[in-house]
């Protein structure tokens, strides 16, 4: 019996997995939700052997690169997503959901710290959590729109690298080519 | 020791300091190209692209879709050097007064260069929109078989080609989605191998725009029923005065999921004995039926009788175009804007007059946009009973109007200050009073207060466009006042260079700036020549610029184009201090242009054309 995501299998079943944090701190997930971490999938796919439940309950899997405040968010956001093993809803359970998981993004992104959605976006990379990914990136290019340069580079921590005057001014210049000003 | 391991740990703190700096340049590009993939503004992705070298990387290599507002600004290599994968090209070529005759004929903005080099850089480019440019049939053939994945063409204000050309594009482009001509000149061949519409393959389904309310030439009802039935995703149909105006319910009823439709023309078409009686219900039905329907335009020569056959969609119309409607009066036009209660945007001739704008002010809450073309622009009198107060009106009554075009006879100060004050989220205000240099009719003054309120509250005012008896005062108020301002029009006011001096020296984020007829000249215009690099182009015509001061100005300024333009002959046979006809200055990093005609002057000419 094989155990892949795509079996469908009722919400209330036991298979959880559990991963263990850069920080050590052990996160006991359902099976569902740690699926969409593609690179914990993978480490299953990798290791096929034994059967769910033994499978499930036993093996830690390390996650070196993502510290246990990270992480927690990251399955808080993965358990609002629509699970692949769920029981499919009707329109309007599908609609609430769709609301409640709307109202949890913005709530989530309200009480985020700037520094801490690149750690989010960086974990998300490393365990290839592509919907987070969606979301996240997202957020960040909301939030450095409309922003100045320079804001850019200190949320992001980079140093201008551009020789003063010369080769920014240089790259600049074409940029005025490509910016509209009006329809007419 | 302790002095060791305080070197230790400040080495270490300057190990975590660096590590931490070096950690946002270090951010995974195929995280960081994802990131920009939701930046679409250019110039979001202009600033960007400027805060470290890697990032100028990855932005240019990501940038999929770019915006050149003037073609003559950068050049084809520059382009695709800069950005080596475009998926979606937008171009700009004549200046704006062209819409209004003052470009001559064969002045350039040819696209056909650009398609020329995009067909080899470009082999995935699936978008191409231009603006007010020349674009021949032959460069609508290459287009057809250069780019497999082509999408959308979008057309707008252009000129050069024919149905030949359309043909192509029809017969080629499997994945066409988007076909939009709107205002563009197309001359109609007349091709043995059948009409244009029929070249799409029978197979053929993507079809989701096509906008062909510009051809004068008649059009394959067949073929296009045919097309519009076979293509599920249809959302937007824009017919021509070819289109009969009773055959719309079969289309209709073919498509009901449109959401924004042109009519055709109805001028045969009259609710009396010699029409069947069902054309009416039929029309009635077939509306009915689309329950999608959120944009009206078309109605050329709708006999009043048959406009209720919209009535059922009015509700949810946000976008109405009866600009061409010369048909349909006051009353008519009333009982019409009324029921739409949810309209955003109209465009409507002054047949609407006072009271139609006050019915809409109080009807349509939510109009955002509001344009008033004049029915007849070149008569003497007033046609219509349309002054200043409808304007007023609306100005009070919708909350949300921000983008406003209003031609008008008649204009005072203190409805200017009204409108102001009522509005002061205005973001585009074009007033045009028909007669030029006419006066605050009331008092009889210049409307320089007027427009000087409308600078003053409309902090945001990125357009404008003045008319009426105007001194160099409201250049003054413009200057003061209009720091948001990006693109003015001025014609027929100032009565010195201080206006022009006002303007340029005072609006920090002017880009365009077009000017006729007015007493501008040279001091103006040289001592504000460091400006004119900050602007994407100023034009001005029946001015007082000699060509002594273009010749000045273009040695001077290396990085602009000088363009003298003249009907009269080659400039320098006439003295220097003769004012030019015509002046066109633009920014470029392309040097001079190769296809100047021969009314174009600039000081490269000569040096252009290979002549010492």
């Amino acid at each position: 019996m094989s155990n892949t995501s795509e079996n469908p299998k009722p919400s209330s079943s036991s298979a959880k997995m559990t991963l263990k944090t850069s920080d050590n701190e052990l996160f006991e997930v359902e099976e569902a939700v740690a699926m969409k971490f593609c690179t914990v999938k993978q480490y299953f796919e990798d290791e096929k052997d034994s059967d769910v439940a033994a499978r499930g309950s036993t093996t830690v899997i390390p996650l070196p690169n993502v510290h246990s405040a990270v992480l927690a968010t990251l399955i808080s956001y993965g358990k609002k997503l629509p699970q692949s093993n769920a029981v499919a809803d009707n329109h309007e359970e599908e609609e609430t959901k769709k609301k409640e998981r709307k109202k949890y993004e913005q709530g989530l992104l309200k009480n985020l710290m700037p520094g801490e959605l690149l750690d989010l976006i960086s974990a998300a990379n490393y365990l290839d959590f592509k919907e987070g990914l969606e979301f996240f990136n997202q957020a960040l290019a909301d939030h450095i729109q409309n922003k100045s340069v320079e804001y850019v580079r200190k949320f992001f921590g980079i140093k201008n690298d551009y020789e003063p005057h010369e080769e920014e001014k240089y790259r600049e210049e074409y940029a005025w080519a490509f910016e509209g000003v009006d329809e007419d | 020791m302790c002095l060791c391991l305080c070197c230790v740990v400040f080495i270490f703190l300057i190990l975590i300091f660096y590590m931490k700096m070096m950690m946002g340049s270090s951010f995974p590009e195929e995280v960081l190209e994802h990131v920009f993939s939701f930046i679409e503004r250019d110039r979001d992705r202009n600033a960007i692209s400027t805060v470290c070298q890697s990032w100028y990387e990855i932005e240019r290599w990501s940038r999929r879709r770019v915006f050149v507002g003037n073609c003559y600004a950068v050049s084809p290599v520059i382009l695709i050097k800069r950005f080596p994968d475009v998926r979606c090209l937008e171009l700009k070529g004549k200046p704006h007064f062209a819409d209004f005759n003052l470009v001559p004929e064969g002045w350039g903005a040819y696209v056909d260069p650009w398609i020329e080099a995009a067909s080899k850089a470009y082999p995935g480019l699936e978008e191409i929109r231009l603006k007010r440019m020349v674009i021949s049939d032959d460069t609508l053939k290459l287009i057809s078989k250069s780019f497999k994945n082509f999408k959308v063409l979008v057309l707008s204000s252009c000129e050069g080609f024919s149905t030949k050309g359309l043909a192509a594009i029809a017969a080629d482009c499997r994945n066409l989605r988007e076909l939009d001509l709107r205002e563009s000149e197309v001359e109609d061949l007349n091709q043995s191998s059948g009409h244009w519409l029929s070249r799409f393959p029978d197979n053929y389904t993507s079809l989701v725009s096509l906008n062909i309310a510009c051809l004068n030439s008649e059009v394959s009802f067949t073929a296009l029923e045919c097309l519009v039935g076979r293509c599920p995703n249809l959302r937007t149909l824009r017919l021509n005065r070819a289109v009969p105006f009773d055959r719309l319910a079969i289309l209709l009823r073919r498509a009901p999921q449109l959401v924004e439709l042109g009519t055709g023309e109805a001028s045969d078409l009259r609710p009396d004995v010699f029409s069947p009686p069902d054309v009416f219900s039929n029309l009635l039905g077939a509306f009915s039926g689309c329950k999608e329907l959120k944009s009206l335009s078309g109605f050329w020569d709708v006999a009043p009788g048959y406009l209720p056959v919209v009535y059922p969609i009015c509700p949810r119309l946000t976008s109405l175009n009866l600009s061409y409607a010369a048909t349909i009066q006051s009353s008519d036009l009333i009982k019409l804007a009324s029921q739409c209660q949810n309209l955003q945007k109209l465009w409507v001739l002054d047949y609407i007059e006072d009271l139609g704008l006050e019915e809409l002010a109080a009807s349509c809450k939510d109009l955002r946009e509001l344009r008033v073309f004049p029915s007849e622009p070149f008569g003497a009198e007033p046609n219509v009973l349309l002054t200043e107060q409808g304007l007023v009106s609306v100005s009070e009554g919708c909350p949300k109007l921000h983008s406003v075009l209003y031609f008008c006879r008649q204009m005072s100060n203190e409805a200017l200050r009204t409108i102001a004050r009522n509005r002061p989220n205005m973001t585009r205000f074009r007033l045009c009073i028909i007669e030029p240099r006419t006066p605050d009719y009331l008092t009889l003054e210049p409307l320089d207060v007027g427009f000087g309120a409308i600078v003053e509250h409309c902090k945001d005012l990125r357009r404008l466009s003045l008319s009426g008896l105007l001194t160099d005062r409201v250049f003054k108020y413009i200057g003061t006042y209009g720091k948001k301002l990006e693109m003015l029009s001025v014609a027929f006011a100032g009565d010195s260079d201080l206006g022009l001096h006002h303007v340029l020296s005072g609006c920090e984020n002017l880009r365009k700036l077009e000017i006729r007829d007015c007493p501008f000249g040279d001091k103006a215009l040289l001592a504000n020549a460091a400006k004119l690099e900050t602007m994407r182009s100023l034009w001005m015509s029946s001015c007082s610029v000699s060509f002594g001061a273009c010749k000045l100005l273009g040695q001077k300024m290396p990085m602009l184009n000088v363009e003298v333009i003249d009907e009269r002959g080659p400039p320098d046979s006439r003295p220097e201090s003769c004012p030019v006809e015509k002046l066109y200055i633009y920014r470029t990093v392309s040097g001079p242009r190769f296809d100047m005609p021969g009314f174009v002057w600039t000081k490269d000419k000569d040096s252009a054309l290979g002549l010492s």
